[in-house]
């Protein structure tokens, strides 16, 4: 039994365990350790490698996919064995968190391709993007940002495949020329090429559309 | 890379927009991911370690198949090498020479091994006069220069060259590979393999042609040019065709000692006529200072023949003298006759001068 320094009796307080909340973490490793174990075959490493990996997998692949899509889910899975079927390749050169999204990025760019119908990049995000954007101090301004996005967004559509993947890739996504490439299975200038051109048709399409032009400004002048 | 405007804008724009996080995963969803890339991983390592059996399985098929392949080529080679050693690379040919008559001896400052001789491109081979010498290449090519026959190395690589001198010379060639030939030049012919087996011979004595070159063949076809013609000559064939082939004597005539039987005549390889001559100056006065005059003058007759204004002429025209001399033959005061006339003052005149008056 304990007592407080004032002389007032504290109770015991019971604290439901609440087990289904908690997710249990097998023993950290770090990065050469994890990719050393999976590279041995060690299948005790799966769960490290899956918790380690899915947080950058699901970003990269909610901002190309959305979270809404059907296919979401198998993305993120197929994203995920990709991984482990292609680590041999990775070598240390950027970080594994870069390599894990542009592992991601391109299991989703051929996803994309392969269907039949929806196969717009950020078709399935116009909604989300619609739902929600970065919040902002008033909520004016943000309005305006999400109708801004969801006309660029309407505008890609009009774009060609490969010029908007590499757009979308590199501007949006922040991917560089070399992720960009490796992607989109394209040599770099290709890749440069098609970001080049693709630029340079969205900034023709935004200027014949005084409105979303007008948008864009203000959105600008105000950030 | 500048970026347009517009372009720059809606990149921004869509860089803003920030998509829900992800709901916490359910246990079992978790799990089921889990074990989907536990089975991934036990996958790839399955796929690896079969990979790196394939690989060896490939590995040992190749060396099976490559040590097969050298097996059946070694078998299959016409004629097993004279060396012991390694066989040398293209380009780098090796010849054995030894001596075929036991009797015979072979004098040349170059030690032997177990096998012979070891000569290459530049050498020469003078058979002895009682005597054949086999050579014996890496290529599984027999060269047989009968006695008294003078062969010439001159090349080794993809082209094969030799030239015969004097006497006969017979050839039995191995295969030659793609882009291989082998040549044998003679003073006024040039005979190119197409066959296998086939002797070149030099006549003492022209045909009506004046063609002092023989070629016979036993197998094969040989390729025969002279004067800008080329002449196919076939098993049982011989060329020129107007000339009577077994008129031929194994021995060039000159070379032959008149009066003496056959002395173990040297043969040796040398890489310049000058070392040639000297080897048989050499061997004369050897087998003078062991009492062989016969040895003494067949080796200096054999000098004087094949060179006969070399430097060496007046020297082996004195020793020849000598020898004669001391032998009590009556051809000394011919020899000395003959030295005069061709050298009256020569160092070796008084000795001329004492065999004439001897003589008479």
């Amino acid at each position: 039994m304990a007592t407080s320094s004032a002389g007032t009796v504290a109770k015991l307080r019971l604290v439901t365990d609440d087990t289904s909340t908690r997710t249990t973490r097998t023993p950290a490793l770090d990065d050469s350790e994890l990719l050393a174990a999976v590279r041995a075959g060690d299948a005790r490493a799966a769960t490290a490698f899956h918790d380690r990996m899915r947080p950058q997998v699901e970003r990269t692949v909610g901002r190309l996919f959305g979270r809404q899509d059907a296919d979401h889910e198998d993305i993120v899975q197929q994203a995920l064995i990709e991984l482990v079927t292609t680590i041999d390749r990775y070598r240390g050169e950027c970080s594994l968190d870069s390599w894990a999204s542009t592992i991601a990025a391109h299991v989703v760019y051929k996803h994309i391709r392969r269907r039949k119908v929806e196969r717009r990049i950020f078709s399935a995000l116009v909604p989300e993007v619609l739902a929600q954007t970065r919040s902002s101090v008033r909520a004016g301004r943000e309005a305006i940002l999400r109708n801004a996005a969801s006309r660029v967004l309407k505008h890609l559509d009009a774009l060609d495949e490969a010029k908007v993947w590499a757009f979308v890739l590199h501007d949006v996504c922040g991917f560089d020329l070399h992720e960009v490439a490796r992607i989109t299975r394209v040599s770099v200038s290709a890749a440069q090429t098609r970001l080049v051109r693709g630029r340079r048709e969205v900034h023709a399409l935004i200027a014949n559309d005084p409105e979303l032009a007008g948008l864009l400004e203000s959105v600008e002048g105000e950030s | 890379m500048t970026t347009p405007r517009y372009a720059r804008l809606a990149g921004r724009v869509l860089g803003r927009t920030e998509i829900p996080a992800a709901p916490p995963l359910a246990p079992a969803d978790r799990a089921a991911a889990i074990a989907a890339v536990a089975v991934a991983i036990r996958a790839r390592a399955r796929r690896q370690t079969l990979r790196v059996w394939g690989l060896s399985m490939i590995g040992v098929a190749a060396a099976f198949a490559l040590a097969f392949g050298l097996s059946r080529y070694i078998a299959q080679r016409p004629h097993a090498s004279a060396f012991s050693g390694p066989t040398p690379a293209r380009g780098t040919l090796q010849i054995v020479a030894r001596l075929v008559n036991a009797n015979a001896t072979l004098e040349s400052p170059q030690a032997a091994s177990a096998d012979g001789w070891t000569i290459g491109a530049g050498s020469r081979v003078f058979a002895p006069l009682d005597g054949r010498v086999m050579l014996s290449m890496s290529s599984g090519t027999s060269v047989l220069v009968h006695e008294g026959g003078d062969l010439s190395i001159v090349g080794t690589g993809a082209v094969q060259v030799f030239r015969v001198d004097a006497g006969s010379v017979e050839f039995q060639v191995a295969k030659l590979s793609p882009g291989d030939r082998l040549l044998v030049d003679t003073s006024d012919a040039e005979v190119e393999v197409r066959g296998t087996r086939f002797r070149v011979s030099i006549a003492p004595d022209p045909c009506a042609n004046g063609v002092l070159t023989r070629v016979s063949v036993t197998e094969g076809v040989v390729a025969v040019r002279r004067a800008g013609g080329e002449v196919r000559v076939r098993p049982g064939e011989q060329w020129p065709a107007d000339c009577d082939q077994a008129a031929i004597p194994l021995v060039p005539a000159s070379a032959l000692p008149r009066a003496s039987p056959a002395p173990p005549a040297p043969s040796v390889q040398r890489e310049s006529p000058l070392g040639e001559q000297n080897a048989l100056f050499a061997v004369a006065v050897d087998a003078r200072r062991r009492g062989d005059a016969s040895g003494a003058i067949a080796a200096l007759e054999q000098l004087l023949s094949r060179y006969p204004s070399g430097p060496l002429d007046e020297s082996a025209r004195a020793e020849r003298l000598r020898v004669l001399r001391a032998a009590g033959a009556s051809r000394a005061e011919g020899v000395a006759r003959d030295y005069l006339a061709r050298y009256p003052n020569g160092f070796a005149r008084a000795e001329a001068e004492a065999a004439i008056a001897g003589g008479r």
